[in-house]
């Protein structure tokens, strides 16, 4: 599909739709662009990228615009129109341990960090639903890091963690 | 929330400075968390505004009593000129509020076999306790030049409630008499307090041939506000 300052935005939506089976969603500006802004041809395929698309569209005729999949999750601005087609967010059975363990291992970044309760409460759970050793382990590695460089996080709060 | 990273770099080559900041949210409540909107404000030295911005994070789960992280700001820049000439100058002020989803089979209704024919689902759902859903109506136009089937589709959602709500969103998809799928439209707005607001689902390129015994099914989601959260925070030089 080929696009320019006289398409039809709408055009674009269904072209989305019917080729890729994606929705968009944009909000047009208040003023109407000079013919002055108008720009070239824009060819439109799988290999398109999502922001590829957004900057010209946006240039063209929206203040912004949302490409989103079927369960009207927004795609990356990376993807390709190809790769957009099968993007779907899905959350496996270790979803809230790797969340636990991200939020710690950020955390553990930020040495001045004061709530201790909060550190105890995600590490107590990372390591109550962890499913192996493996797992186990890479939660007391990151609290390790934690104690050597958080100096209000103490041993007795370390241990009390592992009493749970 | 707790502000995790946030960093600035050298200006660049345009004379702008690159920033980045992550977080991580505790949700403490009995929901899981599956929305997040964020918004951070730029100020310089003498407390004004240089920048800004807002998203949203529809790919977020944060299960109950549980903790997740996620990114506060991204891809985004302030011309050295406005902060004197480096990050360190800089503060921002972060905002983030979490939402559960309230999920609900609306229900199934017939397509508009001929033109002329309105198809309705004769029944208000309430959506949550917080949003009615005023019943859906579809009327068959006559078919496109294209000779394609032209429905006029309206569902009508009304906030009852005293409660902003970032997403509404209503999808419907069309089956056909072997429940194949034929079509769908997902579409979502926002909805302040004691407002309401028209969807009018449309779905591409359906051959009339097609839709013998076709059924719409329908079915909506809110997301309801849990909690919110502010956080000022200082950058510090990326070490990138």
């Amino acid at each position: 599909m080929i696009i320019n300052f006289e398409s039809d935005p709408e055009d674009l939506r269904k072209h989305l739709k019917d080729k890729y089976s994606l929705g968009c969603k944009f909000e047009k500006p208040k003023s109407i662009r000079s013919k002055l802004d108008k720009k070239k041809d824009f060819k439109i395929s799988s290999e398109t990228s999502i922001s590829e698309l957004d900057i010209f569209s946006t240039d063209l005729w929206f203040k912004s615009l949302t490409v989103f999949n079927a369960d009207g999750n927004k795609i990356p601005p990376d993807l390709t129109l190809r790769e957009a087609k099968k993007f779907k967010i899905e959350y496996d059975e270790n979803h809230e341990f790797n969340n636990l363990l991200n939020s710690l291992n950020s955390i553990s970044e930020t040495s001045d960090y004061s709530d201790i309760e909060w550190i105890k409460r995600i590490s107590s759970k990372a390591l109550k639903i962890s499913q192996n050793e493996t797992d186990k382990n890479k939660v007391l590695l990151v609290l390790e890091k934690i104690l050597k460089i958080n100096e209000k996080f103490l041993q007795s709060d370390f241990d009390a963690i592992l009493k749970k | 929330m707790k502000v995790t990273k946030f960093t600035y770099d050298n200006p660049d080559s345009d004379g702008r400075i690159s920033l980045e900041a992550e977080g991580v949210i505790e949700n403490k409540s009995v929901h899981d968390v599956e929305y997040i909107t964020t918004s951070y404000i730029l100020v310089n030295e003498a407390g004004v505004t240089v920048g800004g911005g807002d998203t949203f994070h529809d790919d977020a789960f944060i299960d109950s009593k549980s903790s997740g992280d996620l990114s506060l700001l991204s891809w985004d820049s302030v011309d050295a000129g406005k902060i004197n000439g480096s990050g360190e100058n800089l503060k921002a002020y972060f905002e983030a509020t979490t939402y559960k989803r309230e999920f609900v089979k609306v229900g199934n209704m017939d397509f508009p076999q001929k033109v002329g024919d309105l198809s309705q689902l004769k029944k208000v759902v309430s959506l949550g306790g917080v949003a009615d859903l005023m019943g859906v109506s579809a009327y068959r136009n006559k078919d496109t030049d294209e000779g394609e089937c032209d429905v006029d589709m309206q569902i009508a959602v009304k906030n009852t409630s005293d409660t902003y709500f970032s997403r509404v969103q209503i999808t419907t998809k069309l089956m056909d008499q072997r429940d194949a799928e034929l079509g769908n439209d997902l579409s979502y707005y926002e909805l302040p307090p004691h407002s309401s607001r028209i969807f009018t689902p449309w779905l591409y390129s359906l051959k009339p041939g097609k839709i013998k015994n076709a059924e719409y099914n329908i079915t909506a989601s809110v997301f309801i506000p849990i909690e919110s959260f502010t956080v000022e925070a200082e950058p510090v030089k990326s070490e990138d």
